[in-house]
């Protein structure tokens, strides 16, 4: 193998739109390495990605889900976008999901006849104190005993997972219901509809809200500040007195919360019972997903919005590709896809490759 | 009642040595790529494939050195990912990984679907037999438990000796430098780039042979959404609570078996717990490990970090 017939220069002075416009190509040529695939597979290519615009935005229903599925995803993202600048890389946000719905739905199964003036805000309150917590836990001990977070989160999604299972299959599990699920949450504890004949909810304002909030807290507030040199530079932070300790705690206390929400949003607002795989499938969980749509963001709360939206229509479409006999998998392979040439594209604005 | 013990003792200390394999051969491999500087947290999702071509390629031909073959070829392909973006075009392990590891659900999954439809019953192999080492496992009690095993196993244990010779040798000290210090390596005239390409590729085959050890020796049946469920990252655990030590990370690797074989025994005598509670519990396990191990772990000085001449 030889490797040193080519040197690999910096480029200076890239321009920020170049920069700006990475993620959109690389989402742009992983759906046309995804397309040569289809089309390798004699799958109709027309057909399909008719059958994904109309999943996508086809019409009122669609679209609603479609809106439905970006509030998930950008709560999930907006959290994350905070914790990755701050280097707390939370991979288990599908887990704080899964427990934010287990503490919303716990309230709601306590008191399903309080007025929902106080129920829901209780739920909202349980939600993320449950996703947060249980964030806290990698938190505290990445920022006490020297443990690497991103193993820690991964393995609570698995904890999570089971937790759940356990609940529908012992404490909570519906008499009547066919499949493990809990009973219908009262009226009291469901989130207001906006729009009559879909399931849009009030729920989604505050993700886009949150997300306006989150720029601001990045990049106008102390913490935002601290928490976006502490992922820049460990060392001058910690020069400049930042606590690092700190720092981390209150990253995993809001992307935990924000996963939370996003759950107690599903559970209160979307389906109304909690039931397995209520974190969209152990395969395309939102809290994976969510991933994708903060680094194609480059962790900005605000391009978060648009990412989340384009993800929420791939995802809906692709469900209903799903029933023209195109596989869910191949939204994972996207997601794969679309990273790993992120990458690649980021290399190449980043250097360039002279060949001697 | 002295009966009832010998079946215990005999049935633990043989499970906790099958449950060891296919942690021992991802986090062997892992030891290498994060001695070199390259966190594979791929390791999941090369699993999820190196199982998936292991059984469809048994499945299909029912032979066994096939199987293992093609794993061993989609884990190098893997390799050969992770390493280009990770090395030479000095991208962020941590997305690569995740990448990898999206990758394996999807394609897997993609995969399951088109090669075995929605068939209810799950497909099965027959998959690898127990080697008996003549008279070893002859000795009474424990001979059985000890020297039955399937070859990926002997493997294994081969491979930890292996690996902690490896780190003696020329070869095992530029691994080291490349991680420690790449740019003195460099200095003294050692090809960073190629031997953190190796270690990262000799990492993917062996992840690869441990998900195909899963497949066609463990379960013999694959199952598209529960194949592996967190053993790559366990591995990728156990390395960290092995202080990026061949010895230490076996000795977790077998620690970590022993949990999942008293699991599966008490499971099998009906102790009157929801199987949740026994599925979650190696996880939570580890965690705590984890958090015990990691206080004073000094991580090669690079890892995580690429190589910019």
């Amino acid at each position: 193998m030889q490797l040193n017939r080519f040197e690999i220069q910096a480029r200076v002075g890239v321009s920020p739109f170049v920069r700006g416009i990475t993620p959109i190509l690389a989402l742009a040529s992983s759906l046309a390495i995804t397309t040569l695939i289809m089309v390798y597979l004699n799958v109709d290519v027309r057909a399909a990605y008719g059958l994904l615009i109309y999943g996508a935005v086809g019409n009122m229903t669609s679209f609603s889900e479609t809106m439905l599925k970006a509030s998930t995803l950008l709560a999930i993202a907006v959290g994350l976008s905070v914790a990755f600048r701050a280097n707390f890389y939370n991979i288990g946000a599908d887990g704080q999901f899964i427990m934010g719905g287990i503490g919303a739905t716990w309230m709601a199964l306590t008191f399903p006849y309080v007025s929902p003036v106080l129920l829901i805000p209780s739920m909202v309150v349980v939600g993320v104190a449950f996703g947060g917590l249980y964030a806290l836990v990698p938190g505290i001990l990445k920022a006490y005993f020297n443990v690497n977070e991103i193993i820690v989160t991964i393995l609570t999604n698995y904890v999570a997972t089971y937790f759940l299972e356990y609940l529908l299959y012992y404490s909570w599990r519906s008499p009547g219901a066919q499949f493990p699920q809990t009973d219908i949450i009262s009226k009291n504890a469901q989130l207001p509809n906006l729009l009559l004949g879909t399931r849009l909810h009030a729920g989604v304002i505050l993700s886009f809200l949150l997300a306006l909030v989150f720029y601001f807290l990045l990049w106008r507030t102390r913490s935002g500040y601290n928490i976006r040199v502490v992922g820049y530079n460990v060392r001058a932070a910690r020069y400049s007195g930042i606590s690092i300790a700190k720092t981390v705690i209150l990253t995993s206390l809001l992307t935990g919360g924000m996963s939370g929400l996003a759950g107690m949003m599903e559970v209160s607002g979307i389906q109304h019972f909690l039931l397995i795989g209520f974190s969209g499938s152990s395969l395309a969980g939102y809290g994976y997903l969510a991933i994708v749509v903060a680094l194609l963001a480059k962790m900005n709360p605000l391009y978060c919005i648009p990412a989340a939206l384009g993800f929420a229509g791939l995802l809906n479409g692709a469900q209903f590709m799903e029933q023209g006999g195109i596989s869910i998998g191949i939204i994972n392979f996207l997601e794969a896809l679309t990273i790993l040439t992120l990458l690649v594209f980021q290399f190449l604005v980043d250097y360039r490759v002279v060949v001697r | 009642m002295i009966y009832l013990a010998y079946e215990a003792v005999t049935y633990l200390v043989s499970a906790t040595i099958v449950f060891a394999t296919p942690l021992l051969l991802s986090a062997m491999g892992e030891v290498i790529s994060e001695r070199a500087g390259i966190i594979n947290l791929g390791l999941e999702g090369i699993m999820l494939l190196g199982s998936f071509v292991s059984f469809t390629v048994v499945y299909f031909t029912g032979n066994l050195i096939l199987g293992l073959v093609g794993g061993i070829i989609i884990g190098a392909l893997l390799g050969m990912i992770v390493a280009p973006l990770t090395i030479t075009m000095m991208q962020d392990q941590i997305l690569a990984g995740l990448g990898i590891f999206f990758a394996g659900i999807g394609i897997t999954f993609f995969l399951y679907r088109a090669i075995f439809g929605f068939a209810s019953v799950q497909p099965q192999v027959t998959g690898m037999t127990e080697i008996r080492i003549p008279v070893l496992a002859d000795i009474p009690v424990i001979g059985d438990s000890l020297f039955s095993h399937t070859a990926l196993t002997y493997l294994a244990i081969i491979l930890i000796a292996g690996v902690f010779y490896l780190f003696k040798t020329p070869l095992g000290l530029r691994i080291i430098a490349a991680g420690e210090n790449p740019y003195a390596a460099y200095v003294m005239g050692s090809n960073v780039n190629l031997v953190r390409y190796l270690s990262v590729i000799t990492g993917s085959i062996l992840a690869s042979l441990s998900g195909g050890f899963i497949a066609i020796a463990l379960v013999k049946i694959y199952s598209p959404t529960r194949m592996i469920s967190g053993i790559g990252f366990i591995a990728i655990g156990l390395v960290y609570f092995g202080k990026w030590r061949p010895l230490r990370t076996a000795l977790g690797c077998f620690f970590f078996g022993a949990m999942q074989a008293v699991d599966y025994y008490l499971q099998a005598i009906k102790v009157p717990l929801p199987p949740q509670f026994f599925n979650m519990l190696p996880y939570i396990f580890i965690i705590v490990v984890l958090a015990v191990a990691s206080r004073h772990a000094e991580a090669p000085e690079f890892l995580g970090k690429p190589f910019k001449k």
